[in-house]
């Protein structure tokens, strides 16, 4: 009795071990560098709706924190983006308030999937999608970018014994890629463009 | 007698290489290394990967005056143009992105004057042969030969920070075969392509921006 006692105290840690090595995990932080962007001469407002802010993906191995990394990316690439970013609080809502700013940036969806594969045949897939929108300070849309990507990653038998040695990066590979994406869709866009050309001539009339 | 004349020599080396550090430094020369063009289809090794560390230290070991910033960090400092959606498609796309202020002040400022692009990696066929294993009450034991041939092919392109074409193009490809003989107890034997081939493409890179840095160093700076 004592030792079958004793046994199921030991399977209770190794699994709580477990689960304390299996917890969240985060992606590396992004560079201190900012993106190269031709910046635009504007004001804006930042928002990270709660569904980017507090994305994550989950699997019996682990949980990577994907919201958190991304805002921290999202804003460094609004800084790139804009001569000035404020940040605007999550409470009042935006618009209700009518803030004092040119326009207002949102992250308004992160979403994230990692597939595990195998060592064999199957690669183990990471993926995320962002929805990023451009508005008025009154709320009036002005341009939505819809940016993915992913990173695949075949293993070989051996390699990544300790999964999250690969998965990881694959997340921030993916990461990266869409905010790239994003970036590069948004300096080429007419929209945009046209926006801070309306801006400009307004700031010249007297 | 002696004993003080060898001491008194140490000593004298000692100081001499003391010295001569700072001119070592001097003619240090910075270089970014990057996998480009990157394989889409499976992108894990684009911040950090066992080829590229294996070239670096080759570099480093052949010329140690090179200095070697990583592919993250050059990713870093051009970022969002490197990323494997987002980077060049061909050599005249690489070379416009390079001629970009931009791009050329980001990688100035960390004091780069060469890129390494490099591509590449391994490929494995299937496994010939067969082993058989077998345990009784006796014991147990395996019999037979398997193997599988191994070839890998790697490319790196040097340019200049202020070239529009690269300065050089080098490769390396070997071969070989892995072997797993078993006899009672199975022996894989691993081929070693893929550190054979990037320790020759990193000596040759390293002879690459010597050459080329040397070649600089010597042409007449032109005059206003």
């Amino acid at each position: 009795m004592g030792r079958c006692q004793s046994n199921r105290w030991l399977a209770a840690a190794c699994a709580t071990a477990a689960l304390a090595a299996c917890g969240t995990v985060p992606i590396e932080p992004p560079a201190e560098e900012a993106p190269l962007f031709q910046r635009i001469d504007a004001r804006v407002g930042t928002s990270y709706a709660s569904a980017a802010r507090l994305a994550y993906v989950t699997n019996p191995l682990m949980r990577i924190e994907v919201g958190r990394s991304s805002v921290a990316r999202f804003e460094q690439a609004f800084g790139a983006m804009f001569t000035e970013t404020v940040s605007l609080p999550d409470w009042p809502p935006w618009r209700h308030e009518a803030p004092k700013v040119d326009g207002v940036i949102e992250l308004e969806r992160a979403d994230a999937e990692l597939q595990l594969g195998d060592d064999m045949k199957r690669p183990d897939v990471a993926s995320i999608a962002y929805r990023v929108c451009l508005y008025e300070r009154d709320g009036t849309a002005i341009r939505c970018w819809t940016s993915s990507a992913h990173s695949s990653h075949q293993r070989r038998v051996g390699e990544c014994l300790d999964l999250r040695q690969c998965l990881l990066p694959q997340m921030e590979i993916a990461v990266r890629e869409a905010i790239a994406v994003f970036l590069v869709d948004a300096e080429n866009d007419p929209a945009l463009r046209r926006w801070a050309a309306r801006l400009d001539e307004g700031r010249r009339k007297p | 007698m002696n004993a003080v004349a060898r001491a008194l020599t140490a000593i004298a080396l000692a100081i001499a290489s003391t010295l001569a550090v700072p001119a070592q430094a001097q003619t240090s020369i910075a270089v970014g290394i990057v996998g480009w063009p990157l394989d889409r289809a499976d992108t894990l090794y684009a911040l950090a990967g066992e080829i590229e560390s294996c070239l670096t230290a080759r570099i480093r070991e052949v010329a140690p005056e090179v200095t070697v910033a990583p592919q993250r960090a050059v990713r870093d400092a051009l970022f969002p143009l490197l990323e494997p959606a987002t980077q060049p498609q061909d050599e005249a796309s690489f070379a416009k992105l390079l001629a970009r202020d931009d791009v050329r002040a980001r990688l100035s400022a960390r004091g780069l004057r060469y890129l390494v692009a490099f591509t590449g990696g391994t490929r494995r066929d299937n496994w010939d042969g067969g082993i058989l294993c077998g345990a009784g009450m006796g014991g147990g034991g395996c019999l037979g030969f398997m193997w599988r041939g191994e070839h890998t092919t790697l490319d790196a392109a040097l340019w200049s920070i202020d070239g529009s074409a690269p300065v050089r193009r080098e490769a390396a490809r070997t071969e070989g075969t892995s072997v797993v003989p078993a006899f009672l107890l199975p022996i894989p034997l691993m081929a070693q392509t893929q550190s054979a081939a990037c320790a020759e493409l990193g000596e040759r890179i390293a002879a690459a921006i010597r050459e080329s840095a040397a070649g600089r160093a010597a042409a007449p700076t032109p005059r206003d």
